[in-house]
C-alpha cells in the first residue's frame, strides 16, 4: 500500500534521515521506535507529504507521493506530536473548521464530529474551550481532529508524549480498536517501548537517521535468542561482588542499583553456580534470581549499547 | 476559503483583550488627542482663528511729503509732477489695513494696533499669533522702490512670530498675497503709464487659498480618522501574528495535510484583514459623531464617499496583511518578525500624521506623508470633508488600491512552497 525507498532528508548538510525503507500494507500496525532525535519526526513528516524528501521516494499504491502528494493526503491522517489546535475555539469548533478543510461532506460532518468525540471520550466537554483542558483530553482531540475524514492510513507521532496513563491507556485502546475492527492502517512512532509493544505487530527500530532493525515482534525478540536476561537480588550489597562477575565470561551489560544487579548472559551459560561461588567469596548471599523475557529495550540497547530513553 | 475566513473571525472575536484594543483604544485616543491638540500651537477646533498686531512706526503722510518733495527736486518736470499726481494716492499702509480690516476676513483674523512693547507682551502671552512691524520710513521707501526702482532697507516688513503653526502659516501666505498683489498691480500701473489708477488698486481677498464651498475641518475630525487608519494597520499586524501562533502550534502542519489549497490559506487571512478592518473604521467614526457629533449636517452623499475610502483603505490594509502573512510563515522567529510589523506600523503611523497633525509638519515631510497609505488616505478624507469633490477622490482611490495589489502579490509570491514554512 505504501512503500518508502531510500528516503533521505539532510537539514545543512547534516542527514536526519539516511536512505530508510519502510512498507505499510493494509490494515497493518507498524510502530517506528527509536530514542528523541532518531529521525522519527522527519520520517513521518516526509511520509505525512509535509516535507520533500532529499532524495528517495514514496510510494502510494505504486505511484510517488512526493510531487504528486494530493491522492495520499486525501487518505491520510496525521495526529502530530504537538497539539495543533487553536485552544482559543471549542473542541467543536476544531473539528468542525478540519472537518471543512477535509471537505468532509457537509451532511455528514456533523455525524463524524459526534462519533469521533464519542471515540475520544469527549461528547459532554465539546463546547469547551480547548484551552481549558488537560494535557490528555488535548491530545485526545488531537486525535479526533484526524479521524473526521475517516483516512485509511493514520499516522501518530509520539501521541502520548506528556499525558496522565488514564489518557495513555484510552488513546492506545482507541488506536487497537481502530485498526482491529475499522482496518485503518496505523504508523505509529514512539520512544516508549511498551506501547510500540502493545499496538504494533511490526516494528522498525530506528537510531541516528537510520533503520537498525525491522521485523515482527518475534523476529526482532529472536535478535536475542542467544541471551537471557537475568535479575539478581543479593541480601546486602556488594561492590566486588558486581566487579567479580563483570569479568565473567557469558556476562555483560552488568547494571548493579542498591537493590538488584541486572545483565545479560550468553543463553545455555547456566551461570547460577558461578554466582553462588562468587556471592560467597564476597561474602553475600544470593537470595533471588529472575529470567526475564527480553523486550524491544533490550534489542535496541544490544543493537546500540544504549537505552531508548538515554 | 470561506472556512478559513470564518476562522480567522471567530479567533479574533475570542481575543477580547484585542476586540477593546482595536474597538475602545482609539476612541479614547480621539478625545484625547483632540482636546490635546486644540489650543496648541495655534490650532484651534473652531474654523480658523488669527490674531495679529500691527505695530507702525512710520507716518504715511510724512512719507508721501518726503517723496514729493524729492520728486520736484527732479530736472524733468513733466516726469516730476506725474510721479507727485500718482504717488499722493499711493498709501501702502492704508492698503494693509484696508485689507486686513476688511469683511472678507472680518470672520477669523481680529487686527490689534500696538506698540512694540504691547505686540512683545502680547506675543509672549500667546494672546496673539505674531506682529507685523512698519518700519519709520517704509512709506517713502516703498514709493521710491516702486516709482523709481530703488533699493531700500525699509521695504520689508518685518513678521515676528513665536513659533511654526497653522495660524502663522495662514498669516504669512496672507500678507504675502496682498504685498503680490499690491506690488504688481502698482508696477504695471507705473510702467504702463496709468498714474491715475493709484487709488483703485484692487485689494486680495483674503491670504487663504479661498476655496468655493470649503469647510475647514475639526481635531476630532481629523483624530477619528487617523486613529481609524491606524488601527487598521494594527489589525494587518495582529492577524500576521497569529499565522505565527499557528505555526508554531504546529495547526498550519495539519492544514497543509488537508491538501487545501495554499492560496486559500493567505486568502482567508486577507479575506478577514479586510472584514475586520472595515467593520473597526466604520465602529471608530460612528462611534466618535455619537459621542462627540463629529459629521453632524453632513448629507448622504458625504457618508457615502466616506464609506468608499474606508473599503478602499481596508483592501490595501488586507493586502499588507497578505504580505506579513507570508514573512510570518518564512521566520524562524516571530517575536523578531512581530517586532519588525510594530516598527513599520509606528513608522507609518508617524510618517502618516495618524499622531500629530501632518499641517504641523513641513512641506517636504506633508509630500512624504501622502507616500504612506495611511497618509494618503488621511489626507483624501480631509479633502473629501472640506470639498466634498467627488473626481478628487478618483486618483488617491486608484493609488491606494494599487499599494494593496501590490502587496497582495508580494504575499502571493513570498508565499512559502511545501516545506519551507
Amino acid at each position: 500500500m505504501l512503500e518508502v525507498f531510500k528516503l533521505s532528508k539532510s537539514y545543512k548538510g547534516k542527514r536526519a534521515v539516511d536512505e530508510i525503507n519502510l512498507y505499510l500494507d493494509e490494515g497493518d500496525s507498524v510502530g517506528l521506535l527509536g530514542p528523541n532525535g532518531a529521525g522519527k519526526s522527519t520520517t513521518i513528516s516526509m511520509i505525512s507529504t509535509l516535507i520533500k524528501p532529499t532524495s528517495g521516494d514514496i510510494k502510494f499504491h505504486g505511484k510517488s507521493t512526493v510531487e504528486a502528494p494530493a491522492a495520499l493526503r486525501k487518505v491520510l491522517g496525521v495526529v502530530p506530536q504537538e497539539i495543533a489546535l487553536y485552544e482559543e475555539l471549542s473542541a467543536y469548533e476544531n473539528l468542525k473548521f478540519f472537518g471543512k478543510i477535509y471537505k468532509v461532506e457537509k451532511r455528514l460532518l456533523e455525524e463524524r464530529i459526534q462519533d469521533v468525540l464519542d471515540l475520544v471520550g469527549l461528547k459532554d466537554r465539546q463546547k469547551e474551550l480547548v484551552k481549558t483542558f488537560s494535557g490528555g483530553m488535548k491530545r485526545r482531540v488531537n486525535i479526533a481532529a484526524a479521524l473526521l475524514h475517516q483516512p485509511k492510513i493514520l499516522i501518530l507521532d509520539e501521541p502520548t508524549v506528556g499525558i496522565d496513563p488514564q489518557s495513555r491507556t484510552h488513546i492506545l485502546e482507541m488506536v487497537r480498536m481502530m485498526n482491529e475492527r475499522t482496518g485503518t492502517t496505523v504508523l505509529y512512532t514512539s520512544h516508549y517501548m511498551e506501547e510500540v509493544e502493545q499496538l504494533c505487530k511490526r516494528v522498525y527500530i530506528m537510531d541516528h537517521g537510520k533503520i537498525i532493525a525491522a521485523g515482527t515482534k518475534a523476529e526482532l525478540m529472536s535478535i536475542l535468542s542467544n541471551e537471557d536476561k537475568i535479575q539478581i537480588q543479593l541480601d546486602r550489597p556488594s561492590a566486588s561482588f558486581v566487579e567479580a562477575i563483570k569479568g565473567l565470561k557469558h556476562i555483560h551489560h552488568v547494571e548493579a542499583n542498591e537493590e538488584n544487579i541486572d545483565f545479560i548472559a550468553s543463553k545455555g551459560s547456566n551461570i547460577l553456580g558461578l554466582l553462588v561461588r562468587e556471592a560467597e567469596k564476597a561474602g553475600a548471599e544470593l537470595i533471588n534470581y529472575q529470567m526475564d523475557t527480553p523486550s524491544l529495550e533490550d534489542v535496541f540497547l544490544h543493537l546500540t549499547g544504549r537505552t531508548l530513553r538515554d | 476559503m470561506l472556512t478559513f475566513i470564518f476562522k480567522d473571525l471567530l479567533l479574533f472575536w475570542r481575543n477580547r483583550k484585542e476586540i477593546l484594543t482595536v474597538l475602545v483604544t482609539p476612541i479614547i485616543l480621539i478625545v484625547i488627542l483632540s482636546f490635546a491638540f486644540t489650543g496648541v500651537a495655534g490650532i484651534s477646533s473652531n474654523p480658523l482663528e488669527l490674531k495679529l498686531a500691527i505695530v507702525n512706526e512710520d507716518a504715511e503722510e510724512a512719507g508721501i511729503n518726503q517723496f514729493i518733495a524729492d520728486a520736484e527736486r527732479l530736472e524733468d518736470q513733466a516726469a516730476a509732477q506725474a510721479l507727485i499726481a500718482y504717488s499722493s494716492g499711493v498709501k501702502p499702509i492704508a492698503y494693509l489695513e484696508q485689507y486686513l480690516h476688511s469683511p472678507e476676513l472680518a470672520d477669523w483674523l481680529t487686527v490689534y494696533e500696538l506698540s512694540e512693547s504691547e505686540a512683545l507682551q502680547q506675543l509672549e502671552k500667546k494672546k496673539i499669533d505674531g506682529w507685523i512691524k512698519i518700519p519709520q520710513g517704509y512709506t517713502y521707501d516703498m514709493l521710491n522702490a516702486i516709482m523709481l526702482g530703488k533699493e531700500a532697507s525699509a521695504v520689508s516688513l518685518p513678521f515676528v512670530v513665536a513659533g511654526n503653526s497653522m495660524n502663522v502659516t495662514a498669516i504669512e501666505m496672507m500678507i504675502s498675497e496682498f504685498f503680490d498683489q499690491v506690488n504688481f498691480q502698482l508696477g504695471l500701473q507705473h510702467s504702463v503709464g496709468d498714474m491715475t489708477a493709484a487709488e483703485t488698486v484692487a485689494l486680495p481677498k483674503g491670504g487663504r487659498e479661498a476655496l468655493e464651498g470649503a469647510e475647514p475641518f475639526t481635531m476630532g475630525q481629523y483624530f477619528t480618522l487617523a486613529m481609524g487608519a491606524l488601527f487598521s494597520l494594527f489589525i494587518a499586524s495582529t492577524v500576521a501574528e497569529k499565522t505565527g501562533t499557528e505555526k508554531r502550534e504546529e495547526v498550519i502542519k495539519r492544514i497543509i495535510a488537508a491538501d487545501t489549497r495554499p492560496m486559500s490559506y493567505l486568502m482567508g487571512k486577507t479575506c478577514a484583514t479586510f472584514i475586520l478592518v472595515w467593520l473597526q473604521f466604520l465602529f471608530v467614526v460612528v462611534v466618535s459623531h455619537l459621542l462627540l457629533g463629529l459629521f453632524a449636517g453632513k448629507p448622504l452623499s458625504f457618508w457615502l464617499g466616506l464609506l468608499l475610502m474606508i473599503t478602499i483603505y481596508a483592501l490595501t490594509v488586507a493586502g499588507i496583511s497578505a504580505f506579513y502573512t507570508s514573512i510570518a510563515l518564512r521566520s524562524n522567529n516571530m517575536d523578531a518578525v512581530n517586532g519588525l510589523f510594530l516598527l513599520f506600523t509606528m513608522a507609518l503611523g508617524i510618517l502618516g500624521g495618524n499622531f500629530v497633525p501632518i499641517y504641523l509638519f513641513p512641506e517636504w515631510l506633508q509630500q512624504i506623508s501622502e507616500w504612506t497609505p495611511n497618509g494618503l488616505m488621511l489626507a483624501t478624507v480631509m479633502e473629501w470633508i472640506q470639498l466634498e469633490r467627488v473626481l478628487s477622490l478618483g486618483m488617491p482611490l486608484v493609488v491606494l488600491s494599487l499599494v494593496g495589489i501590490l502587496f497582495l502579490l508580494a504575499g502571493m509570491l513570498m508565499y512559502p512552497k511545501r516545506g519551507e514554512a
